[in-house]
């Protein structure tokens, strides 16, 4: 697992633990650590331990095992103060059904104190201003899943805790979500801890991952990390005229290779390596007659992640 | 109190608007003074009429408390605890309120000062509706207010008493809300205590140790027995005792959402 630096960790968990009952853990031994300024993607399938994660981070679970710190504070001693600068959207929005936008938002301005204009610039920013008196319970689930989003911005928060806020929503709400966050997240700085099931949504958004399987983490770092773990994985093959003298090469190159069904297969080579090999080959009297690079993509990584193969990495 | 907890009842406070339990509470307590009002003016009758009494002003007032007192009062505050309390439960919003900057001292204490704040307002739309059906007919027939001098004390005494033998089924109502998600559990156990405690209320002698018998008992009117059993001591006693149940439980709950 990759280790970040955690000098300026948002969120930082460790050996975070969490079991129903006498079942097996659901999160287990968990270290989080989620950079300042970041959107941190928490990635995993469905019933990885990601709610669960992100409900014992908001103290919604009693902590059994392990410390959690939220801006730099422990969450037991501090959770009221926490909360004033952390807003949150845990699984489906939760909102008053009886009562309108707006006074489903006046009913957090009360407790966290805020400006009575923050209510209407959360309704702008999220595209909810002109819901009037409807009650939010005659709500689309996307328009619901915006008043979550503006519940969760009102206070102007330094950390916002979303738990899969594309839920639910048409491919069309599901960009329009991406990009406020990404608003967000250039316009204020804010620090965004994400989760999702879908790969994709995190690639698009996030600086950061984190990948949970089965309750255990098997990746953490910055995505730039993830795509370099990727180009390790690719495989490129060669098919040759002579392929004794194409070893060769490659022996005195220090590449180590395979052959397998009369394909030299070499791997984790950049694309500039393959360039510089091939100008070899071909100066060394080889006749290449096929080289194709296979890489993995994030989709293939993330399976052999949650498989396990990297699980020690 | 600090500004924090005001914060917190004024935003559970809010909740409460356009809601079925303020409704409930408004449509409660007129309820009863209405169909008097309507019965005195079709019987063309105002309450100065009640000359065998030595005040009108009293009778009156517990010839229209009866009918609320032992039925549709305790009735009323069980479905009205349960909606006021049950509103996270049913929005799925434990969780948000659980994750807003307030100690859990404060929420518990925000939510329990509302519903004693409906309780009140319950009493006043009563008050005030038993007012008006005492003076609308006086009015509409003598063009005059009744006669009787207005028995402030007695007033205010008789509505602060009948107060406090709801607090048992106040508390007791608040605490299953609180603690069950299924609101049947809270509806359900508060009627079977409810109709059990009208069954026994005047068969059985010890039946003063059941928390919902208080209303029934301060209707039947016997003051002695009241005074024997130390009735509004065991009122107090129980709603103290449901309340620190109530906040033990809520507090110790491993999982808030």
């Amino acid at each position: 697992m990759n280790v970040m630096s955690n000098t300026s960790a948002c969120i930082l968990t460790h050996h975070l633990t969490h079991q129903f009952g006498k079942d097996a853990p659901v999160v287990n031994q968990v270290n989080l650590e989620v950079p300042v300024g970041s959107i941190y993607g928490f990635l995993g399938p469905n019933g990885a331990g990601k709610t669960t994660t992100m409900r014992l981070l908001l103290g919604l679970l009693k902590k059994q095992q392990g410390t959690i710190q939220i801006l730099g504070k422990p969450l037991d001693a501090h959770r009221v103060s926490i909360m004033q600068s952390v807003g949150t959207m845990i699984e489906s929005p939760s909102v008053y059904a009886h009562l309108s936008a707006r006074e489903n938002l006046r009913i957090l301005q009360h407790i966290y104190t805020c400006k009575p204009e923050r209510i209407e610039a959360v309704l702008q920013i999220t595209g909810i201003a002109d819901t009037g008196t409807k009650p939010a319970g005659k709500f689309s689930l996307g328009m619901k899943q915006r008043l979550g989003i503006a519940m969760a911005l009102l206070n102007e928060p330094q950390l916002l805790i979303l738990d899969e806020p594309t839920n639910g929503l048409d491919p069309n709400g599901m960009i329009e979500v991406r990009e406020l966050l990404h608003k967000l997240h250039q316009e204020s700085g804010i620090t965004i801890f994400v989760s999702s099931h879908l790969l994709s949504e995190i690639e698009k958004l996030a600086t950061h991952t984190g990948i949970i399987h089965r309750g255990s983490m098997r990746f953490q770092g910055s995505m730039q990390a993830l795509r370099q773990a990727q180009e390790k994985k690719a495989v490129t093959s060669i098919l040759a005229d002579n392929m004794v003298r194409a070893k060769e090469i490659l022996n005195d190159m220090h590449i180590l290779s395979e052959t397998e069904n009369n394909y030299i297969t070499i791997s984790g080579q950049a694309p500039e390596n393959i360039i510089r090999l091939n100008k070899r080959l071909v100066e060394g009297g080889v006749g290449i007659m096929e080289i194709t690079t296979r890489k993995h993509d994030l989709e293939n990584i993330f399976m052999n992640l949650i498989q396990n193969e990297y699980a020690n990495h | 109190m600090n500004m924090q907890i005001i914060n917190s009842i004024r935003a559970e406070w809010l909740k409460t608007k356009h809601s079925t339990a303020s409704w409930l509470c408004l449509i409660g307590g007129t309820f009863i003074p209405l169909i008097f009002i309507v019965g005195l003016l079709k019987d063309h009758r105002t309450i100065d009429m009640y000359t065998d009494v030595p005040n009108a002003w009293t009778y009156y007032f517990f010839q229209v408390w009866q009918y609320m007192q032992v039925f549709l009062l305790p009735m009323g505050l069980i479905l009205a605890t349960s909606l006021i309390t049950q509103v996270e439960f049913r929005n799925n919003t434990w969780k948000l309120v659980h994750t807003t900057p307030q100690p859990y001292a404060h929420i518990f204490i925000a939510k329990f000062i509302v519903l004693l704040g409906m309780t009140l307002l319950f009493f006043i739309y009563f008050n005030i509706s038993w007012y008006i059906s005492a003076v609308v007919p006086s009015f509409v027939f003598d063009g005059s207010f009744p006669k009787a001098d207005f028995p402030w004390n007695q007033f205010f005494m008789s509505n602060w008493k009948i107060f406090l033998t709801c607090l048992p089924v106040l508390g007791l109502q608040f605490l299953l809300s609180m603690h069950f998600k299924n609101f049947l559990i809270a509806i359900g156990g508060g009627l079977l205590l409810l109709i059990g405690s009208l069954i026994l209320a005047g068969n059985w002698t010890y039946a003063y140790l059941i928390p919902y018998t208080y209303p029934t008992l301060s209707f039947m009117g016997d003051a002695a027995f009241v005074q024997q059993i130390h009735m509004y001591a065991f009122c107090a006693g129980y709603f103290a005792l449901f309340i620190a149940v109530s906040y033990v439980l809520y507090s110790r709950k491993t999982e808030k959402g």
